[in-house]
């Protein structure tokens, strides 16, 4: 596999045919360009988005279903104005409070399929599922889905404090997580614990129950756990019932500190003193040192080295501690997480590692989306696909995202769902994939006169130089088989040759080369 | 997961797990006439095991909770009571676990309080890691296949078609290491599609080396074992078993079961226990369900002739004081479930010191009861064997007594 080749399976969602964009054969400056992705979205995808039409469907209170067709209108929403919907809903079924994170989802598969900034579509990706929250787990938190989606997409690429504090602030996490409800009386401890165990410091810094601070042993305790609670109360959400710091009640959606639920007392955390009254700084200060500390560059250099190179980091290899040292020598700045790219994609380590990753059940589906070259209409039957490979976008069930690692992805069912899925995916009667000139299928179905040639030509285009003497001529037969390519009929009638060409390319998506990446 | 899960694979006590097969066990496929099935639920989320299993009368739990969580003696929704507590209290059961209840009195059911993990962790997924891995501390559970696994290794389960299946859509980590392990969450999706398919797929993963061609065997050698199985299978009548998820996977264990299939162990989760807020509603929507499903399921077994034993824990119980969202903070001892016709239920067992704050683990009910002796002694008594090592480093705590002889 080239260098080429191999950045493009890890940091793009996979070839797309007839990408107008391809990663070139020397792919630095590609690279440096993609970490300098623009926040807003590509003209083309854009474009796309606009054309997109999903399905609402509301009942009323006689519990009558009305279903349209609607363009997406809330992507680009402010927390205000997505806040106001909730209240707003008249549908007996809630399915307009719904709604916002229904557009994020279908906007994803649109992004991730022809966004030329295939970087930050992945990073959005990979921070998605390290904050991950269950975007359908209550009204509340899908309602705000598309402003969480903007923090994560903002913050990607750029500096882990600023995007920890917006997504600490954030209505999505706050109440996944339980912190909107938060009181000095008898703090939630939900959020607490996990912002130290799964988005910064790890559990590899985890010491227990222990009574005392971790500070010495460069960790957090329980004892730790509940200060951090207590210093985090009066963070919430303005929800029309908590007190602002003027004594109004505002209804915005929007984070704010709240002081008559704020724990006024003096604590100790990691060994540090928290001195009283200082409020809302409070919680800044954790943040700070939690953005930090060599407990979260580990984790995070440790998650971004199981992402892009491989499942477990062999003897001796330093990537993860020259990522690490990257980490902390641009704690805070704006360009840290794009610096700690560079070191994993200029290392040895990455460019050894060819073949090393499984894709996820999300990168399976969109690689196949790309490399057909096809439209793509996203619609319910995608996310039907998702779930069936036991990953909905954005609705893991529990905050610690999904695992990364092949052992979690190809066990019986998921292998059996996956060659299935591959088919229903490329077939026509799904109207996943729409039929155009510049269709994979559509390219290969002209002009052809046997089975084998059409895999001749086909399994490149798909498979690359990956591709196995004993898929090649698994390939071969099964093309002549009477299911697909094999009868004179279906090669003469262009209509049944694109049918037939399209379950070809549905069987390459099983194949044990395409579930590498 | 926070552990990797392929460093998992190369196991250091797999070799000694082996010697140790216990000799005449057929290492061939066969399919008994009838299973002894142990099946092992994971309660994910942290369980409140004093919301489930209380002493509705205890002087502490008043003062820790207030009444929406706690088991109520009397009045409308009062907790059903229980006879044979580890206490001279009013030991209830929660007033949706009526099928749980039915089984107690039957005989079938024992709870054991203050159960759990002997680690001093608070995290869930330390703690389910530690559950599925048979194990208590950080330095094990990355040296360790899942528990389900080293069973099916040291037995020569491990490489029988079916004789360890997961109802879930993905492998648990119990069961990692076991390459022949099963998950199936939907028998009518078990399947491939055309001969032609069939035979693409299988000339395609011939000759794959690694993760993928491995699995991707064990996959069409399952699908292929399991049509020959399931012909003629006639499902159990609609409603004998629920439409959630956990009651769906009992009764793909219990199909799997009754095919003949060679079922030994089987693993089913059930989510959705991190109560931190508004506990009492969700709490009791779940307690119904547990029960709903795990009656229907020993209900459905029982009349099959085949022997289940199925063990239920959750990673930890939670705080014994509430916080003031109407919910519960992560705590450590619980109560765990033992049930199946061999077990001698009826009876709450454990070592139980109340709930006074002196007696508690920094707020927590206090771990009495290794969760590791119910497994050993359930594993030893309903199995008939229990490999050396298979809790490395665990000496036996002498047994409580829950399997009839």
């Amino acid at each position: 596999m080239s260098f080429s080749d191999l950045v493009t399976s890890r940091f793009t969602f996979g070839m797309r045919f007839n990408d107008p964009q391809p990663v070139p054969s020397a792919p630095a400056a590609w690279f440096n360009g993609q970490l300098a992705a623009p926040s807003a979205d590509d003209a083309s995808v854009t474009a796309r988005l606009a054309q997109v039409m999903l399905p609402l469907t509301t009942t009323d209170a006689t519990g009558t279903a009305t279903t349209q067709s609607l363009p997406l209108t809330h992507l680009t929403l402010t927390p205000e104005q997505l806040w106001a919907i909730q209240a707003a809903d008249t549908s007996a079924n809630t399915a307009l409070t719904r709604r916002p994170a229904d557009e994020v989802v279908a906007a994803a598969w649109i992004r991730g399929s022809f966004s030329p900034w295939q970087l930050q579509e992945v990073m959005t990706d990979f921070w998605h599922n390290h904050f991950s929250v269950d975007a359908y787990q209550s009204n509340t938190i899908a309602v705000m889905w598309p402003a969480y989606d903007q923090v994560i997409r903002a913050g990607a690429l750029g500096s882990f404090r600023a995007m920890l504090g917006a997504v600490a602030k954030s209505a999505s996490m706050m109440y996944y997580l339980n912190q909107a409800q938060s009181v000095a009386k008898q703090p939630n401890e939900n959020f607490a614990r996990e912002v130290m165990e799964l988005h910064t410091l790890g559990i590899a810094r985890y010491l227990g129950e222990t009574a005392s601070a971790g500070a010495e042993a460069g960790g957090y305790s329980d004892t730790d756990v509940t200060n951090a609670a207590r210093v985090l109360t009066g963070w919430t959400i303005a929800d029309g019932n908590k007190v602002a710091a003027d004594g109004s009640k505002p209804a915005t959606g929007d984070f704010i500190f709240s002081p008559n639920i704020h724990d006024t007392g003096a604590k100790t955390l990691f060994g540090q003193a928290f001195p009283a009254g200082v409020g809302q700084a409070e919680g800044e200060h954790l943040l700070d040192i939690l953005a930090n500390h060599p407990g979260t560059a580990q984790t995070v250099a440790t998650k971004l080295y199981v992402h892009f190179v491989q499942d477990v980091p062999a003897p001796g290899d330093t990537l993860v501690a020259n990522m690490v040292q990257s980490f902390l020598l641009n704690a805070g700045g704006a360009t840290q997480i794009q610096q700690v790219l560079q070191i994993l994609f200029n290392s040895p380590e990455f460019a050894a590692s060819a073949g090393q990753k499984i894709k996820t059940p999300l990168q399976f589906l969109i690689s196949l989306l790309r490399v057909s070259g096809a439209e793509v209409n996203p619609q319910s039957n995608l996310e039907w696909g998702l779930s069936n490979l036991g990953a909905p976008l954005f609705q893991w069930s529990t905050p610690n995202g999904m695992p990364d690692i092949a052992a979690a992805w190809t066990g019986t069912n998921d292998m059996i769902r996956r060659w299935s899925l591959a088919s229903q995916v490329t077939a026509a009667s799904t109207k996943i994939l729409v039929d155009a000139p510049t269709t994979l299928f559509a390219q290969i179905a002209i002009g052809l006169s046997s089975p084998t040639s059409v895999v001749t030509l086909l399994a490149p285009l798909m498979l690359g130089s990956q591709l196995s003497t004993s898929t090649s001529s698994a390939l071969d037969l099964y093309a002549a088989s009477s299911e697909i390519l094999g009868s004179k009929g279906v090669l003469g009638d262009s209509t049944k040759l694109l049918a037939g060409v399209r379950a070809l390319v549905g069987a390459m998506a099983a194949t044990p080369e395409f579930q590498s990446r | 997961m926070l552990v990797s899960r392929r460093s998992l694979v190369k196991s250091v006590a797999l070799g000694s797990l082996l010697a140790a097969s216990p000799a005449g066990m057929k290492l061939s496929f066969a399919a008994p006439s009838s299973s002894n099935l142990l099946l092992f639920v994971l309660l994910r989320g942290g369980m409140d095991g004093l919301n489930l299993v209380a002493p509705s009368d205890d002087a502490d739990l008043f003062a820790a909770r207030p009444a929406a969580l706690r088991l109520a003696a009397s009045g409308t929704g009062a907790a059903l009571p229980l006879a044979n507590g580890p206490s001279s209290n009013d030991w209830r059961l929660h007033p949706k676990a009526t099928q749980l209840k039915t089984l107690y009195d039957a005989g079938q059911l024992a709870f054991i309080h203050a159960a759990g993990i002997p680690a001093s962790s608070r995290s869930h997924f330390q703690m389910q890691a530690f559950a599925e891995h048979g194990v208590v501390d950080q330095i094990s559970l990355n040296n360790a296949n899942g528990w389900m696994a080293r069973y099916g290794l040291a037995t020569g389960l491990g490489t029988q078609n079916f004789a360890l299946l997961s109802a879930d859509p993905t492998l648990p980590p119990s069961m990692s290491g076991a390459a022949m392990a099963i998950s199936m969450p939907t028998p009518s999706q078990f399947t491939i599609g055309s001969a032609a398919r069939t035979s693409f797929l299988q000339a395609a993963y011939a000759g794959t080396t690694g993760t993928i061609g491995t699995q991707g065997r064990v996959a069409l050698n399952a699908v292929g074992a399991f049509k020959t199985l399931s012909a003629g299978f006639k499902p159990p009548a609609s409603g004998t078993y629920g439409t959630d998820s956990f009651s769906t996977a009992l009764s793909v264990v219990a199909e799997v079961t009754k095919l003949n299939a060679g079922l030994q162990l089987a693993e089913v989760e059930f989510n959705n226990w991190d109560t931190h807020v508004n506990q009492q509603g969700r709490f009791a929507s779940s307690v119904a369900t547990l029960s709903a499903g795990l009656g229907s399921f020993m209900a459905d077994i029982g009349s099959s002739g085949h022997k289940v034993t199925a063990i239920v824990m959750s990673e930890f119980g939670r705080r014994v004081k509430s916080n003031a969202s109407g919910g519960t903070d992560h705590g450590h001892g619980n109560v765990m479930m033992v049930l199946g016709s061999g077990v001698k239920g009826g009876r709450i067992y454990g070592k139980w010191k109340g709930l006074n704050p002196s007696v508690l683990d920094l707020g927590d009910v206090p771990v009495t009861t290794d969760y590791r002796s119910v497994l050993s002694e359930v594993i030893s008594a309903v199995r008939g064997d229990l490999p050396s090592g298979l809790f490395a480093g665990f000496t036996p705590t002498p047994a409580l007594g829950l399997i009839s002889a």
